[in-house]
C-alpha cells in the first residue's frame, strides 16, 4: 500500500480538521449558494483559494505544519480535495480561486498573463470559472461551436454558447475554449473577463453539489484583447486540445478524491449518527471502509502518475470512474442503515446522496473514463508490467 | 516470494509453477492448512510435508490426520486438495497467515492479469458482424472495469503490507474480477479445458483459506 510522506501527512491532517468545519455550513450552501461569501475566513476557502498560485507569485505563503503548500501536484491536490470534500464537497467546488482555470494558466499562460491572472487571484477573493462544455455536444472539443475571430481591429470577439460552467455566475474571470479554425487544431483558449460586453452567465439549478452553482453563459460578440490568448508563444498543436487533455489529466485525480471524500463523509456519518451497529451492520460498514481505502489507494497511485508523467491520464480516468461509482454505492448503502425515510429525516445523508450523483459528470462521465481506460490497456499505458 | 514475485509468476508460468514455488519458500515441507484445515497443493508438495499449520500454528504433521478430498483440475494437471484433521499440538509458533494470503493474492492476481491478457486477445480475433468484438463499447468498458479492479488490488498489495482482513477483501475482488471477464469470454470460460479451469483452480485456493463467501 502506498503511505504518504511526513509533508502530505501533516497536509492531510489540517484539512481534516478544516473539512470537519465545513459540516456546519454544508446544508446552508446546500440552499444558498451564496453562503460561501460568509466564509471566506475559513481556513479550508482560503487554502482553496490561493491553491495553484505558485510560490514565485506567492512568496509569503502561510506554512501549513510548517510546510508550504502550494497545490501544483496532483498528489498535493487529491490530500486536500479528499478531506475538505470529506467535509464539505459543496465548499470544495464553491471556493475562489485558480481552480480549473489555475491548471491551464500553469500550462499555457506566458509571463505577462501569469502575473495579470496571480496578480487578481491575490488582490482578493476573486472567483474564476473554466468554459468547455457546450450545450447539445458536451465536451466533445471536435463538435465546439464558440467562435474566435479576429475583430477587424487588432483585437478578437467570442460569439457562442457554454453550459454546466462551475462558478460562472459568480466569477470575476475565467477562461474560454473557442474555434478559432476548422479542423482539429483549431481549439484555443482565451482569458476572459465576466465584466466584459456581451458576457452573461446564469445560474442551473442542480439536484446536488449546489455549492458549484453550475451555469449558462452566453457569448455575445465578448471583445477578447489579443493578449488574452493563452499560448499565443506556443504552437497551435500545444496550445489546443492537447493542453486540454494535460489539464483534464492533471485535475481528474482530484476529482476521483472529490468523490472519495463524498463517499468517507457516508461511511462517517453513518458511525456518528447510527449508534450501535448489529455485527453483520459493523462486518458490511467495516469491509465499506476497505473498500474507501482501496479506492483512495488507486488514487494515489493516479495521481502520481500523472505528476511524473502529465501525457499519461488513462491511470486517472480509471480511478475517476472507479471513485464516482464509489461514491453512488457507499452513499446509497448508508441510507440503508437508516431505514425508510432515511433521506427525509437525515438531511446531511440526503446531500451526500445527491452531490455523489454530481461527480460522475465532472471531467468526463464514467462511460468516457472507461472508454480511455480501455484505450491504455490495449496501447500498454497502464503500467501492467 | 513476495506477492509481487508470485503476480509476476503466475502471470508469466501459470499456478503450478508459482504455487509449487511458493511452497519451495516455506520452510522444510510445510502444509499450509486454513483454518477448517483445507489446502489446495501440487502433489509432490504433499508427499514431502513433515510439518502443518493446524489451528493456526505450526505443529508436526501426524500423516494419519490427512484426508484427501480429490483433485483440483488445472491446464498444467490436477492439484491435490486435502483436509488436516489432526490436533495442533500445544506451543506451535503462529502460522504466518498475513504472508501466504499476501502471496496467495499476488498469485492470483497474476492469473488474473494473464486471463485479461488473452481475453484482449481472444475478443481482438472474434468478430460479430464487422466488427471485432473488442471494439465493441460495451467490451470496452466491461475490459476497462477489469483492469482498473486489478490496478486497484495491485496497488493495495504493493509496498506496505495490508492486514489479513484487506487481504480477504482482496481475494473476493480478484474473484469477482475473474467471473467478469469470464463473462466476456462465454461458454468458452466454462470449458474445463480453457481458462474457466484456471479461474476454478484460483477460487478453490481462495475458498480454502479465506472461504468463498461475501462475507
Amino acid at each position: 500500500m502506498i503511505e504518504l510522506d511526513d509533508r502530505l501527512r501533516t497536509a492531510r491532517g489540517h484539512a481534516r480538521d478544516w473539512g470537519r468545519d465545513l459540516r456546519a455550513t454544508a446544508l446552508d450552501l446546500d440552499r444558498d449558494p451564496d453562503t460561501v461569501r460568509r466564509c471566506l475566513d475559513n481556513p479550508a476557502v482560503r487554502h482553496l483559494s490561493t491553491m495553484l498560485i505558485p510560490d514565485e507569485w506567492m512568496p509569503d505563503r502561510p506554512l501549513i505544519g510548517g510546510y508550504r503548500f502550494d497545490g501544483m501536484t496532483a498528489m498535493e491536490r487529491v490530500v486536500f480535495a479528499e478531506e475538505i470534500a470529506a467535509g464539505d464537497a459543496g465548499m470544495m467546488l464553491a471556493a475562489p480561486g485558480p481552480s480549473l482555470s489555475g491548471v491551464l494558466i500553469d500550462l499555457l499562460a506566458d509571463r505577462e498573463q501569469k502575473d495579470w491572472f496571480y496578480g487578481r487571484m491575490l488582490a482578493e477573493p476573486t472567483w474564476t470559472f473554466f468554459a468547455l462544455t457546450e450545450p447539445d455536444h458536451g465536451s466533445d472539443a471536435g463538435a465546439m461551436q464558440t467562435a474566435l475571430e479576429p475583430d477587424g481591429e487588432g483585437g478578437l470577439r467570442l460569439r457562442g454558447a457554454k453550459r454546466y460552467i462551475g462558478n460562472g455566475a459568480r466569477a470575476s474571470i475565467g477562461i474560454v475554449f473557442a474555434r478559432d479554425r476548422p479542423g482539429p487544431l483549431g481549439a484555443t483558449a482565451v482569458l476572459v473577463e465576466t465584466g466584459s460586453a456581451g458576457f452573461k452567465a446564469e445560474p442551473i439549478p442542480t439536484v446536488g453539489l449546489r455549492g458549484a452553482q453550475l451555469s449558462a453563459i452566453l457569448l455575445d460578440d465578448v471583445p477578447v484583447p489579443a493578449g488574452r490568448v493563452l499560448g499565443r508563444h506556443l504552437s497551435p498543436t500545444r496550445r489546443g486540445v492537447w493542453s486540454g487533455v494535460q489539464m483534464f489529466n492533471r485535475l481528474r485525480p482530484g476529482v476521483a478524491a472529490i468523490a472519495l471524500g463524498i463517499a468517507r463523509a457516508a461511511h462517517e456519518y453513518v458511525a456518528s449518527q447510527r449508534g450501535s451497529l448489529s455485527k453483520s451492520e459493523r462486518l458490511r460498514w467495516e469491509r465499506t471502509g476497505r473498500r474507501i481505502d482501496g479506492v483512495r489507494q488507486l488514487i494515489w497511485r493516479a495521481a502520481a502518475v500523472v505528476d511524473a508523467r502529465p501525457a499519461d491520464g488513462h491511470l486517472a480516468s480509471a480511478a475517476k470512474a472507479r471513485a464516482a461509482r464509489l461514491a453512488e454505492e457507499v452513499t446509497l448503502e448508508a441510507l440503508g442503515y437508516f431505514g425508510p425515510g432515511a433521506r427525509l429525516t437525515q438531511p446531511m445523508l440526503d446531500k451526500l446522496v445527491r452531490d455523489a450523483r454530481g461527480v460522475e459528470f465532472m471531467e468526463g462521465t464514467g462511460n468516457i473514463q472507461r472508454l480511455n481506460t480501455f484505450q491504455g490497456l490495449v496501447q500498454g499505458k497502464l503500467d501492467r508490467g | 516470494m513476495s506477492a509481487e514475485e508470485a503476480r509476476r509468476t503466475a502471470r508469466e508460468r501459470g499456478l503450478t509453477a508459482t504455487l509449487t514455488g511458493l511452497h519451495g519458500t516455506l520452510p522444510g515441507g510445510t502444509l499450509p492448512c486454513g483454518p477448517t484445515g483445507c489446502c489446495v497443493l501440487p502433489e509432490p508438495m504433499l508427499r514431502t510435508a513433515d510439518r502443518v499449520w493446524a489451528g493456526g500454528t505450526v505443529a508436526v504433521l501426524d500423516p494419519a490426520g490427512v484426508e484427501r478430498l480429490g483433485t483440483v483440475d488445472t491446464p498444467d494437471g490436477p492439484l491435490t486438495a486435502v483436509r488436516y484433521r489432526g490436533s495442533p499440538g500445544p506451543g506451535g509458533d503462529p502460522a504466518p497467515w498475513p504472508d501466504w494470503l499476501a502471496q496467495l493474492a499476488g498469485l492470483r492476481l497474476g492469473l488474473s492479469e494473464a486471463l485479461l491478457d488473452a481475453t484482449v486477445v481472444h475478443l481482438g480475433e472474434r468478430r460479430a458482424g464487422d466488427t471485432a468484438l473488442l471494439l465493441q463499447q460495451l467490451i470496452k468498458g466491461a475490459l476497462a472495469d477489469v483492469v482498473t479492479e486489478q490496478l486497484e488490488i495491485r496497488t493495495v498489495l504493493t509496498g506496505t503490507p495490508p492486514d489479513v482482513e484487506t487481504l480477504a477483501d482482496l481475494h473476493r475482488q480478484i474473484t469477482r474480477t475473474d467471473r467478469m471477464l469470464l463473462r466476456l469470454l462465454g461458454a468458452g470460460g466454462f470449458l474445463a479445458s480453457g481458462p474457466g479451469a484456471v479461474v476454478n483452480a484460483s477460487e478453490l485456493l481462495a475458498d480454502a483459506w479465506i472461504g468463498g463467501g461475501e462475507n
